[in-house]
């Protein structure tokens, strides 16, 4: 698919972009300015965001799950995350197999 | 972190900082990675694209955002803009990492690939790794060493989840999919920064929300909006304190 391959060469060239104005302006700018705590605010809600959107609103096979599972994911995960001391490993792994689990938990309950 | 053991060489330390990839960090990035290679896998893309994504963007969230704009049909400039935007934190955190590793003031070649390979889990571990080890030469292999395995994992990573989630059942192949958005909402929880939690909350709701007015603009301006209001609360809320 050469349209991919095209868009992806923009994307990486953009995305190295950042990198390489960093490398040039690195010491000459304070990494603690209000413009960093804005780009970094951004940042992180558009990551955060979009992941948030994959699960309320998947496209392609995720779509093929039940909504409460995904959410049902997410609860476990988070809550064993914060249950052991923000084990990242451990909230992560306790989602993926609550969101294997839970289809057939839900079927014995309703 | 303890390095007292450790010869005093560049092979050394790079060897140290590729065995101290092997561990959290790197089970951690081969998960997230497989994730992103389900994703890519299920979006319609090739192995080889998704492969080029990690290995040319290597920063998840411009290679998420990618894959799901591209399944989603959206056209060229809002999906590089889109991605572009998503990927914007490396600016700051080159920023933050050059200092750490580079031997005086100033610019050399060896600094662009250094800012490539760089990315959020290196970050948080050469700032673990710099507080035990001063000598410059010696932080950098150290950081070669810990990048070229997370790369090498990243890489493996992704095309294993490309192949398993055609191979694997439904829901172990939707199961993976659903890898990468816990594995980064995580990572983003694990801050301790006010700032970055609220805006981790507000973009959870605001991109949701921008996605079902626009497909195609919805994840930059609800993520703009998001975290631009999440920067404002917080600096008034310090003012008024």
């Amino acid at each position: 698919m050469p349209d991919a391959a095209i868009l992806l060469g923009i994307a990486v060239v953009c995305t190295y972009s950042w990198r390489w104005m960093g490398v040039l302006i690195a010491g000459r700018i304070e990494d603690d300015s209000p413009v960093f705590e804005w780009v970094t605010c951004v940042a992180y809600a558009i990551a955060t965001g979009l992941m948030m959107k994959i699960i309320l609103l998947p496209g392609g096979a995720l779509a093929e799950s039940h909504l409460t599972d995904r959410l049902a994911g997410l609860a476990v995960c988070v809550g064993v995350f914060y249950g052991s001391r923000k084990n990242l490993l451990a909230g992560l792994a306790a989602g993926v197999c609550a969101f294997i689990l839970f289809p057939g938990l839900r079927s014995l309950l309703f | 972190m303890d390095f007292r053991r450790t010869e005093q060489t560049w092979g050394a330390y790079f060897r140290q900082g590729m065995k101290h990839c092997v561990r959290a960090p790197g089970i951690g990035l081969f998960a997230a990675m497989s994730g992103f290679g389900a994703l890519a896998k299920d979006s319609g893309v090739s192995l080889l694209i998704a492969l080029g994504m990690t290995g040319g963007m290597w920063s998840t969230p411009g290679q998420v955002a990618f894959v799901e704009l591209f399944a989603a049909g959206v056209g060229g400039v809002a999906l590089i803009a889109s991605v572009t935007i998503a990927n914007v934190r490396m600016f700051p955190l080159t920023i933050a990492t050059m200092p750490l590793l580079r031997k005086r003031p100033g610019v050399e070649n060896v600094h662009f690939w250094m800012a490539h390979v760089n990315s959020v889990t290196s970050f948080v571990q050469v700032v673990e790794m710099c507080r035990h080890v001063s000598e410059k030469n010696l932080r950098a292999a150290y950081f070669f060493g810990f990048t070229t395995a997370c790369m090498s994992l990243g890489l493996l990573g992704t095309a294993f989840g490309y192949t398993m989630a055609a191979r694997m059942p439904g829901l172990i192949a939707r199961a993976l999919m659903l890898i990468t958005p816990l594995f980064m909402l995580l990572l983003a929880a694990q801050s301790s920064r006010r700032a970055v939690l609220l805006s981790v909350v507000l973009g959870c709701a605001l991109v949701p929300a921008g996605y079902l007015v626009s497909t195609n603009w919805g994840l930059l301006t609800g993520g703009v909006l998001a975290g631009t209001l999440a920067f404002a609360i917080e600096r008034a809320r310090k003012r008024n304190a």
